[in-house]
């Protein structure tokens, strides 16, 4: 049976799955572009990951909401709504942290990053080892299985990321400008503050809602694959901002014949479809330069 | 007419001041050059009159809603952006200017015209030399029609044709009421053009003789 039958039979069990990798994989590059012109790729190791401790301590915190409990043994869901808060908010706080840390020079960065990525590993690992329903989420949801997300969870998902694509679209002007030359946005009297705050909030909202639905690995992937292939093959901000979602869109396409024909985990595939486009684009972009 | 003032700022961070008792004024046309040996705290100064750092103590003022243009060493700037020359420059569009009218292509297109690289401009800006950087950045700084321009080190690295590009570029913006402040390791370069000069030296700020500034024995007591 060909792919695209597959697929048709499939539809209804893909369906939830598939619209969810669409919208992750346009928006997460957005994100992911923007942390990478202010050179702040490095949060895209630790963030993600302290997105997902968050979801392992709302997990081991869910026996003492006995409501949502019940509903999630009933229903076998994850409680998405009351993990967000946590991933979300792990993702804040943890942005928050390093732009202090880093702005006071505590330590060497990589290092800060280093320690802080084995620290967010370790109380994930210690959360869901202490959560009842830990365990069995630790294989479907930190993990990324995709095919597993119901349509309350897509819903959640397309609203986090489109309330960050409009913050990026309206605010695109100042967020450029900040990430270029922040002194300049500053003696421009361009309200850098409010819009850093701005950013790092809903950017911590959208790992946290990516981790939480469509797993670390897929949104690690994301965030940075498509900027570096992009900025070998862009002219000019608008080029790099449209080609961002079009290697993005192409990625998590691209990952779904490997995932259905090979059997393989969707997330992992898509990384790597990310990256076969990202070496792709390296190479192209090289070979223009020569041209 | 005073277009900054700084009067007793301690400035630097909240952990550390690096300039003490700071106080002079800039006024319209002035051109003023400010020089001191590396780490002696210029950079602070031209940050905190930008606003990027507030004053740990004292007072700055200004008339509201004064345009300041910012050209800072273009080092400082990643070298990866995807950015076009035309990106730059229209970067300075993104404010409106005096009267409150909306700034577009027509005053970026006129400020590259002004800096000499109109027929770069759908060039990378990663593939322009130093000298062609500092130019872009100027025009950037210029399109709001700017009251201050505050430069940091903008003929530093740059060949002489360029350079001369530039301070003709500055002269002229003074000559006609623009203040502007300039922090440069070559302050014998400006002995004809500077107004004011402005030694940075041991946690001070103190304003000298434009020729002691500019001329030999200004340099040496920089390097001292």
């Amino acid at each position: 049976m060909g792919l695209i039958e597959d697929f048709g039979l499939y539809w209804e069990l893909f369906a939830t799955s598939f619209l969810a990798s669409v919208v992750v994989g346009v928006v997460m590059p957005q994100v992911g572009g923007l942390m990478y012109l202010r050179r702040e790729s490095f949060l895209g190791i630790a963030v993600p990951q302290f997105a997902a401790a968050g979801v392992a301590l709302g997990l081991f915190f869910l026996p003492g909401f006995p409501t949502l409990q019940e509903r999630f043994l009933d229903h076998g869901h994850p409680p998405l709504d009351y993990l967000l808060v946590f991933a979300a908010g792990a993702a804040c706080v943890s942005m928050l942290l390093f732009s202090i840390v880093l702005k006071r020079q505590l330590g060497e960065p990589g290092a800060l990053l280093a320690g802080a990525f084995a620290t967010a590993a370790a109380l994930a690992i210690l959360f869901l080892d202490g959560s009842p329903a830990g365990n069995n989420l630790a294989e479907t949801v930190l993990r990324g299985a995709v095919l597993l997300l119901d349509e309350h969870g897509l819903w959640l998902l397309t609203g986090v990321c489109l309330l960050t694509v409009v913050f990026i679209v309206a605010a695109r002007r100042t967020l450029l400008a900040i990430a270029f030359d922040r002194d300049n946005a500053i003696a421009m009297r361009l309200p850098v503050a409010p819009m850093e705050l701005a950013q790092m909030l809903l950017f911590g909202l959208a790992i946290g809602g990516g981790v939480m639905t469509v797993g670390p690995v897929l949104v690690f992937g994301l965030l940075f694959l498509p900027p570096l292939a992009a900025s070998c093959l862009a002219h000019g901000l608008r080029s790099f901002q449209i080609l961002l979602s079009i290697f993005g869109f192409f990625a998590v396409m691209a990952a779904w014949p490997l995932s259905i024909e090979l059997d393989l985990p969707y997330g992992p595939s898509a990384v790597v479809s990310a990256t076969a486009l990202t070496l792709l684009g390296l190479g192209l972009g090289k070979l223009l330069r020569r041209v | 007419m005073s277009l900054l003032t700084l009067e007793q700022a301690d400035l630097g961070y909240s952990t550390k001041v690096v300039l003490k008792g700071v106080s002079f004024s800039i006024a319209a046309g002035d051109f003023l050059v400010l020089a001191g040996a590396n780490g002696s705290g210029k950079s602070t100064l031209l940050k905190s009159l930008i606003g990027a750092l507030p004053l740990v103590s004292g007072n700055m003022s200004s008339p509201p809603g004064l345009r300041i243009g910012y050209v800072p060493q273009q080092l400082t700037l990643p070298g990866f952006f995807p950015v076009t020359v035309q990106d730059v420059v229209t970067m300075g569009t993104w404010r409106r200017s005096a009267g409150g009218s909306k700034l577009g292509r027509p005053e970026a297109d006129a400020a590259l015209a002004l800096v000499g690289l109109e027929k770069r401009r759908t060039q990378s800006f990663a593939q322009l030399s130093g000298g062609q950087k500092q130019r872009a950045l100027l025009a950037r700084a210029l399109v709001p029609n700017p009251q201050v321009l505050i430069l940091d080190e903008p003929i530093s690295g740059v060949d002489e044709a360029a350079s001369k590009v530039i301070l003709k570029i500055l002269a002229d913006k003074a000559s006609a009421g623009v203040a502007v402040v300039m922090v440069t390791h070559q302050p014998f370069a400006l002995a004809e053009l500077a107004s004011r000069a402005l030694l940075v030296h041991e946690e001070r700020v103190k304003e000298i003789p434009v020729a002691e500034m500019c001329g030999l024995e200004g340099v040496a007591k920089l390097w001292a």
